[in-house]
């Protein structure tokens, strides 16, 4: 059971009626080839296995690998689209809730401090608060979702690439961590 | 060959059809999950971390606080340890009911603390703010009840702007 149903949400995209496996015959068979560089045409790719048959076979044996090897690649197909679908939500989740954590907790920093006129508006503290608030609007233009789950930061299976930290993340803490040691300082002098 | 021959062979065929469409169905299902998974529980914790920020900064600061305002963050603190993070149902559950307990907590706590500016830290500013990050309300988003929902995108919502 999980938080929402992701199989609610997709159909496959292929028709029934399509000969997805092709027509053709060719040297050899290839089952189980990997096509896993480009997934997004899974059901539009004409080298499919089954489309290929050994070329000893008859047009009789052909005709047979083709409809059921077919009947088969749909079920296939359908089969283990559930079960798939909940395993990567749940591997997902988590990796989203951190970012979605750290990502809050700068704007929670950035808000509260924006908020604090009483903490820092003594003497010449004005620019601070400036810069906070100046902070504040470039983190909310550049942490939104579609920005922080870009695929220029992910591998092919979702993770993030080479880094256990998002860099979005990495950049606007380093920013954040300049502007918290201002504000320690002012708070000693105050 | 004989009749059982023809019917060995139909099975056979039907089965290395059926395991490969396994396999590629695994492959593409799969990251159609993961996907909504980060979507989903990215938009749903950023709140949480919205309110980590406000205490660490409110620690920072060093502000002096009422004893109401002090055992108020003191029971959202001990609440914020008990938040999990992964998708097993019964901690989905669970972490639902302490982020209700929260908020509750968080309503009253804004208005114990002064120094706060009530009108720009509040709760419903911070559920405005987690809504416009989580892309669930427009680019210029001003919290007029467009809110559709933690789990509103499918997905592939976003990705006409490179998501994915």
């Amino acid at each position: 059971m999980t938080t929402s149903n992701p199989t609610a949400e997709h159909k496959p995209d292929f028709d029934d009626n399509d000969d997805i496996w092709g027509s053709s015959s060719s040297e050899n068979d290839e089952p189980y080839k990997q096509q896993t560089k480009n997934t997004s045409n899974l059901y539009s790719q004409e080298d499919y296995y089954g489309s290929q048959s050994h070329p000893t076979d008859s047009p009789t044996i052909q005709a047979l690998r083709r409809q059921h090897s077919k009947q088969g690649y749909l079920a296939g197909l359908s089969s283990h689209k559930e079960e798939s679908l909940q395993l990567g939500f749940d591997e997902g989740y988590p990796m989203g809730a951190k970012l979605g954590l750290d990502i809050g907790k700068i704007l929670g920093q950035l808000s509260a401090l924006s908020s604090m006129n009483v903490s820092l508006n003594s003497g010449d503290n004005d620019h601070l608060k400036e810069k906070i608030k100046e902070l504040l609007e470039e983190v909310k233009r550049e942490c939104g979702i579609k920005k922080v789950l870009n695929s220029k930061y992910f591998d092919e299976k979702l993770n993030l690439k080479e880094t256990d930290t998002h860099p979005v993340v990495q950049k606007w803490s380093k920013e954040l961590e300049l502007i918290l040691e201002e504000v320690k300082s002012i708070k000693q002098k105050i | 060959m004989d009749f059982d021959d023809v019917l060995n062979l139909e099975e056979q065929f039907y089965q290395d059809g059926f395991a490969y469409g396994q396999a590629q169905s695994a492959l593409t299902s799969f990251k159609e999950g993961k996907e909504y998974g980060l979507q989903t529980a990215f938009q749903k914790y950023l709140l949480v971390g919205q309110i980590q920020g406000l205490f660490d900064i409110l620690e920072l600061t060093h502000i002096e606080l009422s004893t109401q305002a002090a055992n108020n963050i003191k029971q959202i603190k001990e609440f914020l340890t008990q938040i999990t993070y992964d998708n097993d149902y019964g901690n989905v559950i669970n972490t639902e009911k302490i982020i209700t307990k929260i908020r509750n907590k968080m309503r009253v706590l804004v208005n114990l603390i002064p120094e706060l500016d009530k009108k720009s830290c509040n709760l419903s500013n911070m559920d405005e703010l987690s809504r416009f990050i989580g892309g669930l309300e427009g680019e210029n988003g001003n919290g007029n009840g467009k809110n559709s929902g933690t789990t509103g995108t499918g997905i592939g919502a976003l990705t006409d702007d490179g998501m994915w």
